[in-house]
């Protein structure tokens, strides 16, 4: 049986394709972002009794034309003809003159079809095992009445996956960035507060925040969600919101105790808090700390007093938020002196490492910040992020890094 | 641009003109902000704060003018608050900013505005600052009174 096949090649601006013969490209049609149709990299397709030899010749003058859809006479797909497969067979000892009165469909493999008007994501969902494979894989896309719309591949799907991946990802650091900010300057009669971070992975687990919430007076907060990453963020969201409705006249052990049970129940221990809370009463010279397993008296809090850098050996501690279904808020007390300088960090700010294993430890961040006591808050914060950067040279973040540093000035 | 906040709480004295001015160049540097953009935000945030001290009294609530300023990828923020030493000088400032947010031409209301303070003797509380912000800076101007505070707000989204 003879076949008319006509070949349309869309023209810019124009709806009406040309017409050639053996192969035709199909009608591109402006499809949503979400609809399967629109991941279509190929609309090339042939009759299925065309010939091989006729096929090859178009294919050597159309190098752009990768695969073809093989259909019936009623426009249905069949199967599909990668170029790749296609010569390596032609290329085969006496391949061409075995192939070349053969219809093309003897060449065909089968592929999946979908519908070219399915979800992205229910398409993805079903073909999730084969996008693992090394091999680009193809797939046939129809149109409502079944018949052939276009192609689309593995590496298609791949690249539009982490295309959403990373948009969605540039979303979410915006998000955290309007819920912590990248740097703060707080000031008031009685002490400068500066704070920073920086999460690893663009978005991540701490959370910081200082609140003037009386003449003098200030809250900073130092969270440290467990883990990193995307679920790490969503946890520092809550807090933030929590944080940000508190009245703190209403008393800190409160709040804390009932953000407790809301962390240990929704997440079950999933997810925990670290967290150190400094309360600043400028009136009193006091610095109230509460200390929820962040510092320990092991590090993360430290004073330079008259020269001297210490660690501040806090002496009641509490367990992390989220672990236990209830805990006990106990504080310690510092009495200040008017030239104290406070430093609060995330244990992220010592797991910086260099190219050698080797973290930025204590004895760094000291030597930094005593050969800086001249320098002010704004200075001290940009040249403590340039030393950990020159530190870890050209290593990558390895955790969430935090810190707040405050001038008190009696 | 990074997410910046400032927040300062300033007693109203003269000096803090300056002392604001010189914080603002910084953060803006710091934020590597465009040459454009600093000189707006340096021009708002003194208008703001010279406002705020030449009208404003310490909050009622004893703590002094805040100032705030508030930068994010695409947009600047700048605020203060202050106590009012009469009701009547905020129903000033509020009649300006509502003058200046019907207007859609802010050159001709700044020409205006001019024109009226070189045809008055004694103009007083001039609030010119207020039209730089909207026709030179091109800042958008809210304003909240409550208890007492007035609070000035100058956004640019960019």
């Amino acid at each position: 049986m003879n076949h008319d096949i006509s070949i349309t090649e869309e023209m810019p601006g124009e709806n009406t394709p040309a017409i050639t013969d053996i192969i035709v490209e199909g009608e591109k049609i402006q499809i949503s972002g979400d609809l399967i149709g629109s991941l279509a990299s190929s609309f090339h397709y042939t009759n299925e009794n065309t010939l091989v030899d006729d096929i090859a010749i178009h294919m050597e003058k159309h190098p752009e034309i990768f695969i073809l859809g093989v259909t019936d006479d009623n426009g249905k797909c069949m199967g599909i003809v990668t170029k790749r497969d296609f010569f390596d067979k032609l290329g085969t000892r006496f391949g061409r003159d075995l192939y070349k009165k053969h219809k093309i469909s003897s060449m065909m493999t089968n592929a999946r079809d979908f519908k070219k008007n399915k979800n992205i994501f229910s398409v993805a969902t079903k073909i999730e095992n084969e996008l693992s494979a090394s091999s680009n894989l193809y797939y046939i896309l129809k149109n409502d009445n079944g018949s052939f719309y276009g192609i689309f591949s593995s590496k298609d799907m791949l690249v539009f996956l982490s295309s959403i991946t990373q948009k969605e990802m540039e979303m979410a650091e915006k998000i955290q960035f309007n819920i912590i900010k990248n740097s703060m300057l707080v000031e008031d009669e009685k002490f400068s507060a500066v704070g920073y971070s920086k999460m690893a992975q663009g978005i991540g687990g701490d959370y910081y925040n200082m609140f003037k919430y009386d003449s003098n007076r200030c809250l900073f907060v130092l969270c440290d969600v467990s883990g990193k990453g995307i679920s790490a963020a969503i946890v520092t969201g809550i807090i933030g919101g929590m944080f940000d409705t508190l009245n703190i006249k209403d008393g800190m052990k409160k709040f804390l105790k009932k953000m407790n049970r809301y962390i240990y129940n929704t997440f079950k221990m999933d997810k925990y808090i670290t967290s150190a809370i400094l309360s600043l009463n400028g009136n009193e010279d006091k610095l109230k700390i509460i200390d929820l397993g962040h510092c320990m008296a092991e590090g993360n809090l430290y004073l330079v007093r008259e020269g001297r850098f210490h660690k501040i050996k806090n002496q009641n501690f509490n367990i992390p938020i989220g672990l236990e279904p209830e805990i006990d808020v106990n504080s310690d007390v510092l009495k200040l002196k008017g030239g104290d300088r406070i430093i609060l960090c995330s244990d992220g700010l010592h797991d910086q490492f260099n190219e050698n294993g080797e973290g930025y430890d204590v004895e760094k961040l000291e030597a930094i910040v005593m050969a800086n006591q001249k320098n002010d808050l704004l200075e001290l914060k940009n040249i403590i992020v340039d030393d950990i950067k020159n530190f870890r040279n050209g290593q990558p973040a390895f955790d969430d890094m935090t810190f707040i540093i405050i001038d008190y000035k009696g | 641009m990074n997410n910046f906040n400032m927040n300062l709480t300033i007693k109203p004295t003269w000096d803090i003109v300056k002392d604001v001015h010189d914080k603002t160049i910084r953060v803006m540097n710091d934020q590597g902000a465009s040459a454009d953009v600093k000189e707006s935000a340096m021009m708002v945030a003194t208008e703001l704060i010279e406002n705020a001290v030449k009208y404003g009294i310490s909050q009622p609530d004893g703590s002094s003018i805040e100032f705030n300023l508030e930068i994010s990828d695409n947009s600047i923020q700048m605020s203060t608050a202050n106590g009012v030493k009469e009701e009547e000088h905020a129903k000033i400032v509020i009649d300006h900013i509502t003058r200046i947010n019907e207007s859609d031409n802010p050159k001709e209301l700044y020409t205006q505005r001019l024109l009226e303070l070189l045809e008055c003797d004694r103009p007083g509380a001039t609030q010119l600052g207020l039209y730089r912000i909207a026709y030179e800076g091109q800042f958008n101007l809210r304003y909240a009174y409550e208890g007492k505070v007035l609070k000035i707000n100058a956004e640019k989204v960019f």
